[in-house]
This record gives C-alpha cells, sequence and structure tokens, in this order.
C-alpha cells in the first residue's frame, strides 16, 4: 500500500538530503521549498509550467560539478512529457527529477484531476525514456533512503522519484472565496531568481564541462 | 543588382548579392561569439548547420530536444548556469513556443539568440522583406515578433551575417531574445 506523504516533509527531507544542490522548483514546489528555512541555490519557474524539468537540464549540463534537483508536478510534467526524452537523449550526470505527484491540479483550491490521475506511471515513463534509475516513494519513513539513493545512482545519468503526496489542504474556490488577485512581484519572482542564481554561479567561477 | 529568382527544387544560389550564406561562416561566426551549445529541434532551412556542428571539433554541443518550448528552457538553463547556447528553431518551432519565450526571455529576463528558419518561404519572396511573403507561415513570424516587443534581423544571404554579432551584443546588455531570421543556407564548405 502506498502512502500519501506531507508534501512539507518532502521539501524538508529533500532540503537536507541534496543539501549543496541547486534546486529548480514550480507550481506548488515553490512556496514548500521557500518555507524552509536556511539559505539555498533555487530557481523557481513561475508562470511557465512544464518547463521546469528542461530548465533543469541545462542548468545540471552547465554545472555539471554541481547536483540539480527538480521539484516538478505530475501536472507540470505531463504539459512537456517530451522532456522525459530530451533529459535521458542529454543524460546529465547530476540531475535529479523529483515528482511531487498529488494527481490534481489547483490543490486545496479546486484539486482539478489530472489527466491519468492514479494510473500513469512515471517511473515507467522514465525508464522508457531512458532514465537511469526511478524510485517510487512508498512510505514516509523510507523517504529520506530513498532520496539518498536517488543522489547516488544520478552519478551515472538522470534518475526520477515519484513521491505520492497528499493535496495540501485549504479553502475551496467558489462565490465565497474566489481566486486572488496575484500581485506583479509574483510573476517577477523568476527574474529574481535567475540573477540571483546566475550571479551566485558566476562568483563560484565555470566548472567543468 | 537583379535578383533572380531561385528554381524551386534546386538550392537557391543567386538573388543575393554577397552570395548565399554559408552554414560554415555560420558556424564559425557562433563560436567566436562564444557559443558551446546549440539547443535545438530540427529545421529545414538550418539542415546544413546541423551537419557541420555535428562534425568532431565544431566545439558545439548540440542539444536536441523534442519540443521547442523545451528548447527555450534547456537554454534558458544553460544561460543561467553560465554558458553561451544558441537556439536553433523553424518558424512553426518558435510559434509553438511562444509563452516559454514570454516567460524565459520576457519575463524572467533571461537573454536567448534565436536563429529561426524560414520554412515555407515562396521562391518569389527570395531576398525580400519577411513580412511580404504571401504565406502567413513566413510573413506572420516577424508581426509577432514585434507584437512580443522582441528585437529581430533578417540575414537572406552572406552579407547579412552582421545580425549575428548583433544578436550576440544584445546578449551581452541582457536584452531579452534577439532572433535572426534565416532566409536560406547552403551546404557548400560541409561535409
Amino acid at each position: 500500500m502506498t502512502e500519501q506523504l506531507d508534501p512539507a516533509d518532502l521539501a524538508l527531507a529533500a532540503t537536507e538530503e541534496m543539501d549543496g544542490a541547486i534546486f529548480v522548483t514550480t507550481m506548488s514546489s515553490i512556496g514548500l521549498i521557500d518555507a524552509v528555512p536556511g539559505d539555498r541555490l533555487v530557481f523557481p519557474a513561475v508562470a511557465m509550467m512544464g518547463a521546469a524539468s528542461t530548465f533543469g537540464l541545462g542548468l545540471a549540463m552547465a554545472q555539471p560539478d554541481r547536483d540539480v534537483v527538480v521539484l516538478d508536478g505530475d501536472g507540470s510534467l505531463l504539459m512537456e512529457l517530451g522532456s522525459l526524452v530530451t533529459i535521458a537523449d542529454a543524460s546529465p550526470a547530476n540531475l535529479v527529477h523529483v515528482i511531487l505527484n498529488n494527481g490534481v491540479w489547483f490543490h486545496g483550491t479546486a484539486d482539478l484531476p489530472v489527466p491519468g490521475r492514479g494510473e500513469a506511471d512515471f517511473c515507467a515513463l522514465a525508464t522508457a525514456a531512458g532514465y537511469r534509475a526511478t524510485f517510487r516513494v512508498r512510505t514516509a519513513a523510507e523517504l529520506r533512503t530513498v532520496l539518498r539513493c536517488a543522489r547516488a545512482a544520478a552519478r551515472t545519468g538522470p534518475v526520477l522519484v515519484d513521491v505520492p503526496v497528499r493535496s495540501i489542504t485549504g479553502k475551496a474556490w467558489g462565490v465565497d472565496n474566489p481566486q486572488p488577485v496575484l500581485p506583479d512581484p509574483y510573476f517577477s519572482q523568476a527574474a529574481r531568481g535567475a540573477a540571483r542564481l546566475a550571479k551566485h554561479l558566476e562568483a563560484k567561477g565555470p566548472t567543468s564541462s | 543588382m537583379s535578383r533572380a529568382t531561385p528554381v524551386v527544387g534546386e538550392s537557391p544560389t543567386g538573388p543575393w548579392a554577397g552570395g548565399p550564406l554559408h552554414a560554415a561562416a555560420l558556424a564559425e561566426l557562433l563560436v567566436e561569439e562564444g557559443v558551446d551549445h546549440a539547443v535545438s529541434v530540427p529545421d529545414w532551412v538550418q539542415l546544413p548547420l546541423y551537419r557541420y556542428l555535428q562534425q568532431p571539433g565544431s566545439g558545439v554541443r548540440v542539444v536536441p530536444c523534442c519540443a521547442e518550448d523545451e528548447a527555450i528552457a534547456v537554454a534558458a538553463g544553460l544561460t543561467v548556469g553560465g554558458r553561451t547556447p544558441v537556439v536553433l528553431l523553424q518558424n512553426q518551432g518558435l510559434y509553438a513556443a511562444v509563452n516559454n519565450v514570454r516567460a524565459i526571455a520576457l519575463d524572467s529576463e533571461i537573454p536567448l539568440v534565436l536563429v529561426v528558419g524560414q520554412f515555407g518561404r515562396e521562391p518569389e519572396n527570395a531576398g525580400r522583406a519577411t513580412r511580404t511573403s504571401r504565406r502567413r507561415i513566413v510573413s506572420l513570424l516577424p508581426k509577432l515578433l514585434d507584437a512580443l516587443e522582441i528585437p529581430w534581423r533578417e540575414v537572406h544571404g552572406a552579407e547579412d551575417l552582421e545580425a549575428v554579432t548583433w544578436a550576440f551584443r544584445e546578449r551581452a546588455e541582457g536584452r531579452t531574445a534577439a532572433v535572426v531570421l534565416a532566409e536560406t543556407m547552403s551546404w557548400e564548405g560541409v561535409s
């Protein structure tokens, strides 16, 4: 029986077990990682749903001496599913592709079902695409062990970790609770993240290619 | 100078004052500009360039992508990571990738250089302004780029190669995206 994990626990475990890595976040993982105390290298892929995985590939190729962890969503990956093949073809030896698999879009507020919910097998898709290894987290107790194994396995090629997570509980949008107006800073956080990350990496100097 | 009309089915060789654009010359210029990765979904017009870049020792790693929106994101990651990619697409591909171009080059302010092949250009339009093509696949592209406020230049033949230098100058100044529209490309010098 597969357990649905608390996504906040995943975020905490990922930051601790993948210490020193560059994180690429998107959708719900942006807020989850931001909520974990500490300073780390993050690019928030805001308003580019589907692009996190291939942005992570570019970073991984550019920075082969660093681990890159993409905290993707099931719905986000489905938007650029071909990226599995693109990533496997490029075969970076430093990319861990984590799927926060909650089966819905707009978790906790609309919970619209993602196509293939509960049926689409991301591990099988990644294996068929050519990923070097895949892992499915079945219980909270094994989460950190799986993340450590995935990081080690990524030394030989891209790996995918499928993590079933609970939809975050929230107040459903509706007549009495419409969708909020998103402020300007929401749409500029990717630019701030890109500038901060580029500046940090430039200061550290080039890595081997 | 009068411009001859290329015959459909033959390699166009005549209507450009400085001769056709040679893929080898373009590739050498890309390397001079520091390009280390060519991220791409293949384009009909730029086939000689791919052939050249895939040769051992070209100095450029070709990164094939399954879709053009992926190519934009891969190039963005490379750029933030300190590399110098060029994105090679077809006009149809740019149409398909508009949201990532908006999100990455415009809203995320990650500068990219795109070379976009003008697939489907009718022979009568060779050497003329892209927007005057009678085919929408060709003529809509500059209008789209203008709407996105993305600067672009056309490369009809060898005499227009400076547009590539211009694009990388734009990149160095952090200007969102700069697009070079490639009309045709010669196989000469490509084995």
